[in-house]
């Protein structure tokens, strides 16, 4: 009897391994590659960084792998939980954490730092889908829930804004006004939510820290001071620029290997890939990255619970958010916040998030006959 | 394990439908940014794709210079007179210099440096890119040189070096003709369009020949392209380009001939020219006094460039070329050779010098008190009597004067590219008329018989027509360079005519009672040739009795000492003009010179052939 349900379970995993959506499994992969070829590319194969990439990688795909044969329904039930840890995580950060350029961003655990900020965001996404599986369409607006919802999103917001990090900051409340959107929140709401925010601005711009001021003003002033502030964005677009059509081929990229793209590792990466594989490279990411925004989306479509829908829908439109605002602020067309390209750039908790991410949307699809 | 928490819900369905319809909606923006991207990325990689490729390889790119060695100078016997010297010099590399008041006071142990140069690397360092060179203004001796060498590692950013600098070995016998090298001003960086003259520590002619050849003698200047990283630090030299060392010049000068005119010039302030009456090859041509081109080359200090500016005698003017006299009695050949061109006279002609005469209540004198009596044309040019060629002039009138001295290229430059050439001046009634306004005058015509008056010529030019004279009527352009072949032109004169003058001008060498009859040289051969005295204010009769001592008279005053003449008599190579300003009589000063300059010319480059 035991026999046979040991065997039962085997071909069970047998089962879900075959309906485990390998396309998916692919691109990640060979986003994976293209980051750690990039990374050796910009050290013209010195130093460590590719090495202590490609580990991470390998490490985050073993979760992303476990985190896709748990079942949906763990995230569901853990997800009060999961943000609750993420907050105590960032209040603690306050007392103990390590400062770096800065602000306040990692917890020292000894051999790895984690950045809860940027596993924040994946806690919002979390909670928000299952605080919208349990209201009821039609109270979706009420007061009640929209002030639950609001502080949801606030107190991380707050707490990472006062890190000080805008960029990730940004992102958490992109990441939940997304999620707001898809469960269906009035337009209305958005409309007055935006004039309000437009209203603050000055009162915002007021309140930033005199490096974040500065960014912003740069933004608008394009090019005026090469030399300072501006000098990042300027060399990068240098980088893509000189890339051309066919680029300068694999290790001929020149900006950042010689250190004028600043944050080259990270941030922005992309203007030494599109430096190196010009404009026929970039196409082919963004359509690497599309594609697999189209496939979580789709995976959201087969799902028949509203948790794995609205969750697959929001990560999708988080990872779309962290595509658009770096690709957009290593071009030149939004201002410099300091937001890496998902799983291309270097840096473990971004990566982390990221393959957990994916991993519970791989999970939606394995489990995507099921209700919660 | 319970799987199903909930049954799907009526309302859930509408939820779905909900967040299908609010998903579509975010696709939708989803496609736009990436559309926009794609935009961005096409234009930033397309349309202006040459921009950032300029802006990238200038980023990544640094190319350093290094100044090709300067081509040498050789005499016609392959001697050199200009050639290159190792300097031993220093550099500081700013970035590399961690405490700029240490390392200079050590170097200052080491070198006993100037104030002021300790100041001006103070100031300029600070101007300084990150890892740009800085070379310390002072050449080392061998000594100092390795003394910092075996003090390298407590001098932190110092560089020694060793660079090639000019070094003229005659500096005061060639200043004039050679010119000298320096550092390109303001004004040369303009005028140039490529960035040759940018070359870190390059020097460029600044007059004469240096800056005549500048282009074939500076070569082409090496570099050194690095790849930099974004601190300015060179990361890998990418290529490495030797420079082509400037071509050697072999000109047509004589070094032991030179040397040996600039010392018969002695303390005279004037110029001597001697050249091969075939080809125009200058042989040698000293303008005194002179100045130590070394010195320019190095950068001159103010105070001493100053003194030579001040100088009444002119060291800085090339006198040879700039210098413009009254040819005085020198031009006489010419007169003599226009009249019997215009068969006004023939070679029988005589006339009566009584030593003045009279025209119109105005009196012309001769030099010689008393006269020469009755003279005909070759004692005239032997004994140089005034009164014989103010006749031929009267004879003549101006304009025909005038254009026999034209056809020897008097009025203007005798060579293509000497920017300090003067033209000097042939006077004529239209000349006159044109530039002063007023008509010509008899008594300009009877002075400009004799070389005075309006008229003024350069010693290349006086040098040139006596060349022309001796080969026998041929055209001659005169050049500093071997490889020009000059080709040989008939001038329009009687070859008779010519002959006749030449004959004049050995006899006022070679005869007794020639006005150079003094210089003579006595040996198998004699040279030929013309004194001249040139007036620079007319004489006054107490001028007259003063005669005998021209050294009475203040020295801007004084006589220009000419002559001009040619040997050997029997078969005429070279030609020699020598003009020593306010010296006295031609005879006394001028014919002296010539006389050494034909004696070296006939005796070891002549007999030794």
């Amino acid at each position: 009897m035991r026999e046979t349900v040991k065997v039962s379970k085997i071909f069970l995993l047998i089962e879900k391994f075959q309906k485990l959506d390998r396309s998916l499994i692919y691109m990640i992969l060979v986003l994976g590659l293209i980051s750690i070829l990039s990374l050796y590319s910009i050290d013209k194969g010195q130093g460590t960084i590719y090495l202590k990439h490609l580990l991470r990688f390998v490490f985050a795909f073993i979760i992303l792998i476990i985190v896709a044969f748990t079942h949906v329904n763990f995230w569901y039930r853990y997800a009060y939980h999961f943000y609750f840890l993420i907050l105590f995580l960032l209040v603690v950060l306050k007392f103990v954490g390590v400062t770096a350029k800065g602000a306040q961003r990692w917890l020292d655990f000894g051999f790895f730092h984690v950045q809860p900020s940027e596993v924040a965001k994946l806690a919002i996404i979390l909670v928000l889908a299952k605080f919208y599986n349990l209201v009821k369409v039609e109270n979706t607006n009420k007061i009640f829930s929209l002030l639950v919802a609001a502080i949801l999103i606030l107190i991380p917001f707050l707490l990472v804004l006062r890190q000080p990090d805008l960029g990730t900051a940004v992102l958490i409340l992109g990441a939940a006004l997304g999620t707001l959107w898809i469960v269906g929140l009035n337009r209305k709401i958005f409309i007055s939510g935006f004039i309000i925010v437009i209203l603050c601005l000055p009162f915002i711009f007021a309140g930033m820290k005199p490096y974040q001021k500065q960014r912003v003003v740069n933004f608008f002033n394009s090019e005026r001071d090469p030399l300072g502030a501006n000098y990042q964005v300027i060399q990068s677009k240098i980088g893509i620029g000189s890339g051309g059509i066919f680029g300068k081929g694999y290790l001929k990229g020149s900006q950042s290997s010689l250190d004028f793209v600043p944050e080259n590792h990270t941030d922005f990466v992309f203007s030494h890939f599109a430096e190196e594989f010009g404009l026929i490279g970039s196409l082919l990411l963004l359509w690497l990255f599309f594609s697999i925004i189209k496939r979580v989306t789709l995976i959201g479509d087969q799902s028949k619970n509203s948790f794995s829908k609205i969750f697959c829908y929001a990560f999708a439109f988080n990872f779309f958010l962290y595509i658009a605002i770096n690709l957009g602020m290593v071009t030149g067309l939004l201002p410099v916040v300091g937001v890496p390209l998902p799983i291309l750039s270097y840096g473990g908790t971004a990566m982390l998030t990221n393959m957990i991410g994916l991993g519970i949307v791989l999970s939606s699809k394995l489990y995507n006959e099921d209700f919660i | 394990m319970k799987l199903f928490k909930h049954r799907p819900e009526e309302g859930y369905q509408t939820k779905t439908s909900i967040i299908n319809r609010r998903k579509a909606i975010l696709t939708t923006a989803k496609y736009t940014f990436f559309g926009l991207i794609g935009l961005r990325l096409l234009w930033l990689q397309v349309f202006q794709k040459n921009k950032y490729s300029i802006l990238s390889d200038r980023n990544r790119f640094k190319e350093w210079k290094i100044a090709a060695e300067r081509g040498l100078i050789l005499d016609r016997f392959n001697n050199k007179i200009a050639e290159n010297r190792q300097l031993y010099r220093i550099a500081l590399i700013k970035g590399d210099v961690t405490d700029l008041d240490f390392v200079l006071a050590t170097l200052n142990k080491f070198l006993r440096l100037d104030n002021e140069i300790i100041e001006k690397t103070r100031t300029d360092f600070i101007k300084l890119r990150k890892f740009q060179p800085y070379v310390i203004n002072k050449n080392l001796t061998w000594a100092e040189f390795s003394k910092i060498n075996s003090n390298l590692f407590i001098l932190n950013g110092v560089q020694p070096f060793i660079s090639m600098e000019r070094h003229y070995n005659y500096p005061y016998e060639f200043a004039h003709v050679l010119g000298y090298v320096g550092v390109p001003n303001e004004n040369d960086l303009q005028n140039q369009k490529d960035d040759l003259f940018r070359t870190p520590g390059i020097k460029i002619g600044k007059l004469g020949i240096e800056k005549i050849l500048n282009r074939e003698l500076i070569g082409t200047p090496g570099f050194t392209r690095f790849e930099v990283n974004a601190a300015g630090r060179a990361v890998r030299t990418v290529e490495f380009v030797d420079g082509v060392s400037g071509n050697a010049l072999k000109t047509s000068l004589d070094l032991e001939l030179q040397k040996l005119t600039y010392q018969k010039l002695g303390r005279n302030a004037g110029s001597a020219i001697a050249m091969d009456i075939k080809t125009g090859e200058v042989l040698a041509c000293v303008s005194t006094p002179s100045f130590d081109t070394n010195k320019f080359a190095f950068g001159i200090t103010q105070p001493e460039f100053n003194e030579l500016l001040k100088n009444e005698r002119k060291p800085l003017i090339n006198k040879f070329l700039s210098g413009q006299y009254s040819p005085g009695s020198v031009i006489k050949p010419i007169i003599a050779l226009a009249a019997l061109e215009n068969k006004i006279v023939d070679q029988d002609y005589t006339h009566f010098c009584s030593g003045k005469i009279d025209l119109y209540g105005q009196e012309f004198y001769c030099w010689k008190d008393g006269g020469h009596g009755r003279i005909n044309l070759k004692d005239a040019v032997k004994k140089s009597c005034d009164i014989y060629f103010y006749e031929l002039a009267r004879l003549l009138g101006v304009d025909r004067l005038a254009e026999t001295i034209r056809k020897f290229d008097f009025g203007q430059p005798t060579l293509k590219d000497f920017d300090e050439e003067k033209k000097g001046l042939v006077p004529d009634t239209k000349w006159k008329k044109n530039v002063l306004g007023k008509p010509w005058l008899l008594g300009e015509t009877l002075i400009t018989g004799i070389g005075q008056g309006y008229i003024l010529a350069t010693p290349m030019q006086i040098c040139k027509s006596m060349a022309e004279f001796a080969n026998g009527g041929y055209k001659v352009n005169p050049t500093f360079y071997l490889d020009e072949k000059s080709k040989l032109s008939r001038m329009d004169f009687d070859a008779e005519n010519i002959k006749i003058i030449k004959e004049a001008l050995v006899a006022a060498t070679n005869e007794p009672g020639g006005t150079a009859y003094g210089s003579r040289l006595n040996g198998n051969l004699k040279f030929a040739g013309k004194t001249g005295t040139s007036q620079v204010t007319k004489l006054t009769a107490k001028d007259r009795e003063d005669n005998a001592n021209p050294n009475s008279r203040e020295y801007k005053y004084r006589d220009h000492s000419l002559f001009a003449g040619y040997g050997p008599v029997e078969e005429p190579k070279y030609a020699v003009a020598v003009v020593a300003e306010h010296s006295g009589p031609g005879s006394r000063i001028a014919a002296p010179i010539a006389s050494s300059m034909f004696d070296f010319l006939f005796k070891k480059r002549i007999s030794n052939a």
